[in-house]
């Protein structure tokens, strides 16, 4: 939102940021399942981890001893576990349009979710040029919304091989099929310059199309949960696996563009 | 804090005060000695100030004239003592509470000679009517007491005028003194003897501030013990004047929140909360029509340009019949007239706003005209700036106020008044925005006859934001809007000496555009147009106010409200999950559904003494328009949305109990209110909803239920040189919503369990004038994440409980001074400085949770803060 931008930097002038403790309380664990299986070869993996008190470090150990399947078309599939919480098998390539079923039993609880891969959306070209808003250099992505169909996209970026944690999703509600210029623009307030585009990067954006409840779960977790949004109400993201989990299951398409910037 | 507790708390306080003696002092009950040689009647006046707790009130040149004056008393009555003095010098004096008012008297008139013996015999009555105004200006004045008092017997009664200076009372046949009073004007006194109806318009003149160093301010004008009107806040521009404010721009909606129930929103929020109500749930009106939005530059300030403002008037509770359409307020702002004696011109340049104000008679005594303006000029800072970003953008507001009104003849009056305001912000003629609000009144005055009066008014009132992107092959407009026509009939009907009836109606049509996007062949965008929504809101309403006894007066009214839903248009049935069932298809000139409510309102007020007085109401409100905002700060963009056959009407009851009394013969007021609320059909967002999206609104929409209670403490100073106020909340407020906090009572977002503002000016001499405020309150209630957790190599957040955390309390001094430069006959003129958050408090406006900056392995709490010390220093001119 450019207004929100606007309103930012109105802010910023006159504010003045300090990191402070704030008491927090410790909240039960929670299973957090991410699940994914695209249309490329070998790319089926599902991680499960926990979550932690705020107070606790980074780090996240994935959790072992459970049972992970994948079903498509009465076809089950189960996904060994390949290493410490991570789940993956190299036999199963997703086809768009068709709906896999995820399961996973730890302990004695079950979690599932069923996502539907759409078809893909060909990514036509990426730029970089110096942002409307700022005198930093964004990625503009460039695509053919396909007319009369609900779409969701959902792009990362890499600067030098460093993946940019701003998430860049969209969906075609105000943009059914128009060719969609859309500058992948984020505000770096951290230390770290290599977010920042410079001359003489290498950029790569890999381009997701997904359905629309991995959409929501983006769209949510964008707005309620990054820990610095405007929302009067930051929540929990809409996931679209049950049983009362964190983390989403996603059928989606990937494809990829890189540039080197001049 | 429970219910029980604060109420035992409330009457604990109560039986405290109700055992302080509290009777005014009568003159001729203070004895004193004095001896006076050969000196200066204005010296004499001073001694007696200094040794009773009397002040005069006179004009100087009264007082002057008299330099030789002689007495020796000992332990005589002040009364005694004063006749002497003034004995051959032809000034009257009269006892106005702890006031003695001075008068000379016309050689010709003798007062004494118009005492006539009333019959009581024959209880005939007559009434007498008329209107109040400046006498230098020609503005009718709101809210001046008229007190008739018979000559002959110890009855007396009382009433106020109107919106529009208006007065009626009707009494028996008799001769009474009248004393018609007012803030910061003289008392003036009239005798009538009452055999037929009375026509009589009473001009006013400034308080006479001429017995210098004993600068009397007018006391007698507080708030009415008497009236059974309760939860009511006023203000006039003379009283906020001095009070320091953020850049230095007065701004009434700013100085009300540091009264008892009225809560800021935070720091660079214009939005407020009255008694546990949500911002959207004050009915702000400007001369009759609602401004949708009273912010500007993202809420640091108001709409109101406080040069072209007259009084501004807040109802907490127990709103009057002829309101309604809101849950938690009404804040009625009314424009100056303008002056139709003489050309006058005002303003001011401050550090980032200036100011011009013209007003004069177009035809003098008939018909007069003003014209107000005001521009920042924000942006001229931002282009010193070195960043790009910051100096190419464009940042300003504007406001305009003109109004103009015609004496048609002595029975009808029109008046004219305009707002139209605007906010800019745009980046580099690239994007931008723009928004505001136009409001314009048209009204009629009528006085049918001396008991009956009639306003019609017609109203137009709209708000609107304009989102422009002019990116080469990406270019789009945004626009949406609501706006009413409103019509609006009052007659006022003055029964008799015991009854005053109110009854009236009105008829508003909204229409609300919630968007329209219009984009070029070639941008990544459709154009696209939200559907339309009309409805009409209508509401008939009928009160009374009945003077029971000399103790005892009730207002009982009824408000009738129905609101339709006018075609065309879609509607929707909707499943709880959102998923909308079916679609049900209107044209123009259907009828949708209509929802009609019947809103009692109930007010008494008992007078123990002449100092004290006890009050309750109760209220019924109800809100049809609701603002659904999903953010902490107001912004333009946030969305009116109107009642649909799934959004009911949201409906508050509230009960309210206050206490009220006057210390030190008036020089102080201390008011004490309690109240218990609840609302019914309240609305939020779901969790992770999508605002801006061609949905069905109501497919992101949650609905429940509110409770809000608390007792609002207030302490007055309203005479001296030092005048302010002490106020104290403490209060709870709390939602229950279905789909949040597992349907479970959590604290709204605004509950903030104890709020204190202290508020002092002091005239230090006749050029200086010192102000400060104070004010403390608990943080509001948030949301925090309690645990984390990772995604895709991100870390994110986990919450548990909506709003079960606490913001740091805020806290924050201003400071402020006011020098009156040197003034010449026609020209007058000040410097004001001021200095906001004066010891520089860090307040959090938000907090916010990150990846370790430093340390990617931690997580970090950041507080944002807006403002540390903020001087300012304006120029203010009249002529």
């Amino acid at each position: 939102m450019r207004f929100a931008c606007i309103c930012f930097i109105l802010i910023s002038l006159a504010g003045c940021q300090k990191v402070i403790n704030v008491n927090l309380n410790n909240t039960s664990t929670k299973y957090v399942i991410v699940g994914k299986i695209t249309d490329q070869p070998g790319e089926c993996q599902v991680y499960i981890t926990r979550t932690k008190n705020f107070s606790e470090d980074n780090q996240f150990p994935g959790v072992s001893g459970a049972t992970v399947t994948v079903e498509n078309n009465g076809i089950v599939t189960s996904l060994p576990e390949t290493g410490t919480g991570v789940y993956s098998t190299g036999s199963l390539t997703g086809k768009p349009g068709q709906t896999y079923a995820l399961t996973v039993h730890i302990g004695n609880e079950t979690f599932s979710s069923i996502s539907t891969m759409p078809q893909p959306v060909n990514l036509d070209s990426i730029y970089v040029k110096t942002g409307a808003l700022s005198n930093k250099k964004y990625v503009t992505v460039v695509y053919k919304d396909p007319p009369g169909i609900a779409n969701y996209y959902h792009f990362i970026q890499y600067v030098n091989d460093h993946m940019e944690p701003t998430i860049f999703v969209s969906d075609d509600e105000f943009t059914d099929g128009r060719t969609v210029k859309s500058e992948l623009n984020f505000s770096n307030d951290t230390n770290n310059s290599a977010r920042d585009i410079k001359s003489g990067d290498s950029v790569r954006i890999e381009m997701i199309c997904n359905d629309s409840a991995v959409y929501k779960y983006w769209y949510t977790l964008y707005n309620g949960a990054t820990g610095a949004s405007q929302s009067a109400s930051p929540s929990n993201p809409v996931s679209n696996i049950s049983g009362g989990v964190m983390g989403y299951f996603s059928a989606q398409t990937v494809q990829w563009k890189g540039i080197r910037v001049e | 804090m429970n219910k029980k507790t604060i109420t035992t708390v409330f009457l604990a306080l109560a039986a405290t005060l109700l055992t302080l003696r509290a009777a005014a002092q009568d003159i001729s009950q203070v004895k004193l000695t004095v001896l006076f040689k050969h000196n200066s009647l204005k010296h004499a006046l001073r001694t007696i100030e200094v040794m009773s707790p009397f002040k005069f009130v006179a004009r100087a040149e009264d007082v002057d004239a008299v330099q030789d004056v002689s007495l020796e008393a000992d332990s005589q009555p002040l009364d005694k003592i004063l006749q002497q003095l003034l004995k051959g010098h032809n000034i009257q004096f009269k006892q106005v509470g702890k006031n003695i008012v001075l008068k000379k008297v016309e050689e010709k008139r003798t007062v004494s000679s118009i005492i006539v013996p009333a019959s009581y015999t024959a209880p005939e009555k007559y009434t007498i009517s008329g209107t109040i105004r400046a006498q230098k200006t020609g503005e009718t004045i709101i809210g001046a007491t008229i007190r008739a008092g018979s000559t002959v017997s110890s009855f007396f009664t009382a009433t106020v005028s109107n919106e529009y200076g208006f007065y009626s009372l009707t009494l028996p046949r008799g001769a009474y003194h009248l004393e018609i009073s007012t803030v910061g004007m003289a008392t003036v006194a009239h005798d009538v003897r009452l055999d037929s109806n009375i026509v009589l318009d009473v001009p006013m003149t400034a308080a006479a501030a001429d017995l210098q160093e004993v600068t009397v301010r007018a006391t007698t004008t507080g708030r009415s013990l008497k009236s059974p009107q309760m939860g009511v806040e006023r203000m006039t521009m003379a009283e906020i004047k001095n009070i320091p404010v953020i850049f230095g721009e007065k701004d009434v909606l700013k100085t009300i929140q540091l009264l008892p129930g009225i809560k800021s929103a935070g720091d660079g929020n214009a939005g407020f909360y009255v008694r546990g109500g949500g911002a959207d749930q004050n009915l702000i009106l400007l001369d009759e029509a609602t401004v949708y939005n009273p912010s500007h530059l993202l809420g640091f300030f108001s709409t109101f340009n406080s040069d072209a403002i007259k009084n501004i008037v807040v109802y907490k509770g127990g709103m009057p019949a002829q309101y309604g359409g809101r849950l938690s307020s009404v804040v009625d702002v009314k424009m100056n007239e303008g002056n139709n004696q003489d050309y006058s011109a005002s303003g001011g340049i401050g550090l980032i706003a200036s100011r011009l104000n013209v007003e004069g008679p177009i035809q003098k005594d008939r018909s007069s005209f003003l014209i107000s303006g005001r521009r920042t000029y924000a942006d001229l800072f931002l282009r010193l700036s070195n960043d790009t970003t910051i100096n190419r953008s464009r940042l300003y507001f504007y406001d305009l106020n003109a109004k103009m009104n015609f004496k048609l003849s002595g029975r009808d009056r029109l008046y004219l008044s305009g707002y139209f305001g605007r906010d800019v912000l745009s980046q580099d003629n690239l994007a931008g925005i723009n928004w505001g609000n136009t409001t314009a009144t048209a009204r009629w005055n009528h006085v049918f006859n001396s008991r009956w009066f009639s306003n019609t008014s017609l109203i137009y009132s709209n708000y609107d934001f304009r989102i422009t992107n002019k990116e080469a092959g990406n270019e789009f407009n945004i626009i949406s809007q609501i706006k009413d026509w409103n019509l609006k009939e009052d007659v006022q009907w003055y029964a008799g000496s015991m009854h005053t009836v109110n009854i009236g109606f009105n008829a508003i049509h909204h229409t609300i555009r919630p968007g329209e996007i219009t984009a070029n062949k070639d941008a990544g965008i459709n154009s696209l147009t939200f559907p339309r929504r009309y409805s009409l809101e209508s509401a008939a309403y009928i009160t009374d106010t009945w003077k029971a006894t000399g103790q005892l007066s009730f207002t009982y009214g009824l408000r009738f409200s129905a609101f339709s839903i006018l075609g065309k248009g879609d509607y929707y049935n909707i499943d709880p999950s959102g998923k909308i069932l079916d679609t049900m298809h209107y044209g123009s000139g259907d009828v949708v559904k209509t929802y009609f409510n019947l809103e009692p309102r109930v007010a008494a007020a008992w007078q123990l003494n002449g100092s004290t007085s006890l009050k309750a109401a109760y209220v019924r409100n109800t809100q049809n328009l609701h603002l659904v905002s999903n953010s902490t700060t107001s912004s333009p963009t946030d969305r009116w949305v109107a009642n649909t056959n799934i959004i009911r009407p949201e409906i508050s009851d509230q009960v309210s109990l206050g206490y009220y009394k006057d210390l030190a013969e008036g020089k102080w007021e201390l008011t004490v209110e309690t109240y218990y609320k609840t609302m019914q059909h309240q609305i939020d967002y779901k969790n992770g909803a999508n605002i801006y999206t061609n949905e069905p609104i109501e497919t992101q929409l949650l609905f429940g239920k509110g409770r809000a209670y608390g007792i609002e403490w207030l302490l007055k100073k309203r005479a001296g040189r030092f005048t302010g106020w002490l106020s104290y909340t403490l209060s709870k407020t709390e939602r229950k919503i279905d789909g949040i906090n597992d349907g479970q009572w959590y604290n709204a977002r605004q509950d903030r369990t104890h709020e204190v503002a202290i508020v002092g000016t002091y005239q230090l001499n006749k050029k200086w004038t010192l102000s400060a405020d104070w004010v403390f309150y608990t943080g509001d209630a948030v949301t925090f994440p309690s645990g984390k957790y990772i995604v895709d190599g991100n870390v994110y957040f986990l919450y548990t409980k909506r709003n079960a955390y606490r913001m740091p309390s805020y806290h924050r001094l201003d400071l402020g001074a006011t020098l009156q430069l040197k003034q010449r006959k026609k020209f007058s003129s000040e410097l004001n400085f001021s200095l906001y958050n004066a010891y520089g408090r860090q307040n959090a406006y938000q907090i916010t949770f990150r990846q370790g900056k430093d340390d990617p392995n931690k997580t970090e709490a950041v507080r944002l803060s807006l403002f540390s010390f903020i001087p300012s220093i304006s120029y203010n001119f009249k002529f």
